[in-house]
């Protein structure tokens, strides 16, 4: 690699992209906030994934199983047909994590794990967590991943691929997970504040340096588009300090604006800086009397965008507004359902670990 | 340290090492006005745990560790719940990641990698850390840093042709 003209040409490429006087200012502003106070922090969070596939030897249905066996025969045919029986468990917290199977060759690692509360039903469809394996002073994250929720039996599936060099001096590999991430579902329906609203909806211009996800964000917003005036909303209570400000057509595109009012981020401490976790996500979800989404996911104009603003530097809180919108047909949402799915989030801290010896994994 | 001490060494941060941050943070994120925010958020982070830094590795280093972590922090928010959880990071939108690249050969290159290889050939040619200080501020093993930095020169290799000599 030719480093020196490598950097030379990222640099021209990225001129325009230049610490500025407002980002320092913006910094400045946070640390005088903050004040003087320091905390020691301590304590790395182990995140990674890791995906395992139990084929064989398990007590789980065949339906919850499968769509993860397919997953893996598809990436590597070979571990799916070879994985092994590891049937080893780990408690915490009232958690259970239990590796179900594993498969190691060369340079390659499989785990398979489940996830189960013991004690309720905090493990469901929302749950993710970041496992980490371990072989002798080699440390990894996963590389692929997937998952599949038995409601069933309350357990969340995990696999990934890795890869990761097993060392003949090394015969035990150590998977472990540090934290879960949970949630609860919120739901509810919009469809009659949407056909109370009419067309008389107040607006107002996108606020300035407002983020936007979706079609526009390798574009741009057009110059035209407008957003639910914030201050008008009828702040209908969702989800604790969770509101709805607003819903409504606005020239041919149907808006939804959230307001999270003062929501306080979850704080995960590492061996360096922390890591902050939005407390809520909002899922909107518009479907015809057929029961289609009346929005895609591609880059058309009838994608769903996401309008976010009101960020706070502080990292205590999350985003203030948040604002959905798509192209429809306003005849089409004469019938439709409108529905909004705030997803609360909560992360356990807590300590799994299980040792697996790779002779029994190994090819 | 004071806290005027402090408040001078970060001023000397931002100085020295603003442009480095936010281009990194934009090559990672693949988002501008995220990675503003990421940015801005590292040099926050830099300040509180100014106190904390050993002096194991370099400043460089240690503010890019914080770097990596803020916009680790970053790709696992908001947008990406939206899309189906089932599917990888990796599978996740790098066809519109590659739109909002910069123009350039190099940034385009640089968009067809994933986000892993994309940090660490970042943290080595682009940084210009040496291998062991880019496994360090990556978070992972030497080991693991040789063998991705390895198939991210394979991936670029083809397709920057020019700017690589037989090694």
């Amino acid at each position: 690699m030719n480093e020196i003209d490598f950097k030379d040409r990222l640099n021209a490429e990225l001129s325009d992209v230049t610490w500025s006087v407002c980002n320092s200012n913006a910094v400045r502003q946070q640390v005088n906030r903050k004040g003087s106070k320091s905390r020691k922090h301590s304590i790395a969070l182990v995140l990674s994934i890791t995906v395992l596939f139990a084929f064989a030897a398990t007590a789980l249905a065949a339906a919850t199983i499968e769509p993860v066996n397919a997953w893996l025969y598809r990436i590597w045919p070979e571990a799916a047909l070879k994985l092994m029986p590891v049937n080893l468990t780990s408690d915490d917290h009232g958690i259970r994590m239990e590796v179900i199977s594993a498969y190691a060759r060369d340079s390659e690692v499989y785990v398979c794990f489940s996830m189960e509360d013991l004690e309720g039903d905090r493990i469901n469809d929302l749950t993710l967590v970041f496992p980490e394996a371990k072989n002798g002073d080699m440390t990894k994250n996963i590389d692929k991943q997937y998952g599949n929720y038995d409601r069933d039996h309350g357990k969340y599936l995990f696999g990934t691929e890795y890869a990761f060099p097993a060392s003949a001096d090394h015969d035990v590999l150590t998977v472990s997970v540090n934290m879960v991430e949970t949630g609860e579902h919120h739901l509810a329906d919009l469809s009659q504040f949407f056909r109370e609203s009419g067309d008389n909806i107040k607006t107002m211009p996108v606020p300035k340096k407002a983020t936007v996800m979706g079609p526009y964000r390798d574009t741009g917003l057009p110059e035209t588009i407008r957003v639910i005036d914030s201050s008008a909303g009828p702040e209908i209570p969702l989800c604790d300090s969770v509101y709805l400000s607003g819903i409504g057509m606005i020239d041919g595109r149907l808006h939804i604006q959230i307001h999270y009012d003062d929501c306080r981020c979850q704080r995960i401490d590492h061996e360096i800086g922390y890591s902050t976790y939005d407390p809520y996500h909002a899922w909107i979800i518009v479907k015809d009397d057929g029961g289609n989404l009346l929005y895609t996911g591609d880059m058309g104009p009838d994608a769903l965008s996401i309008l976010r603003w009101g960020y706070s530097y502080s990292g205590r809180s999350m985003y203030e507004w948040e604002e959905y919108f798509f192209e429809v047909d306003p005849g089409k949402l004469e019938t439709a359902s409108i529905t909004v799915d705030i997803r609360k989030m909560n992360i356990i801290e807590g300590h799994w670990e299980i040792d697996i010896p790779l002779r029994l994994i190994s090819n | 340290m004071t806290d005027s001490e402090r408040l001078e060494e970060l001023e000397s941060l931002m100085n020295q090492y603003g442009d480095e941050i936010k281009r990194f943070c934009t090559l990672q994120l693949n988002d501008p006005f995220m990675a503003e925010d990421a940015a801005q958020d590292t040099f926050v982070k830099a300040w509180k745990f100014l106190e904390s830094f050993k002096g194991k590795s370099s400043l460089k280093t240690w503010l890019l560790r914080i770097a990596v972590n803020t916009c680790r922090d970053y790709q696992r928010t908001g947008w990406f719940r939206h899309i189906n959880r089932s599917v990888t990071p990796e599978d996740l939108p790098e066809q519109s990641r590659e739109n909002a690249f910069p123009d350039g050969e190099i940034s385009q290159a640089l968009a067809e990698l994933s986000p892993r290889l994309r940090m660490v050939i970042l943290l080595r040619y682009y940084d210009g850390m040496t291998l062991q200080e880019t496994a360090r501020a990556a978070g992972i093993s030497l080991a693991t840093a040789n063998r991705l930095i390895r198939k991210a020169n394979q991936l670029l290799h083809h397709r920057l042709e020019g700017w690589y000599y037989d090694e």
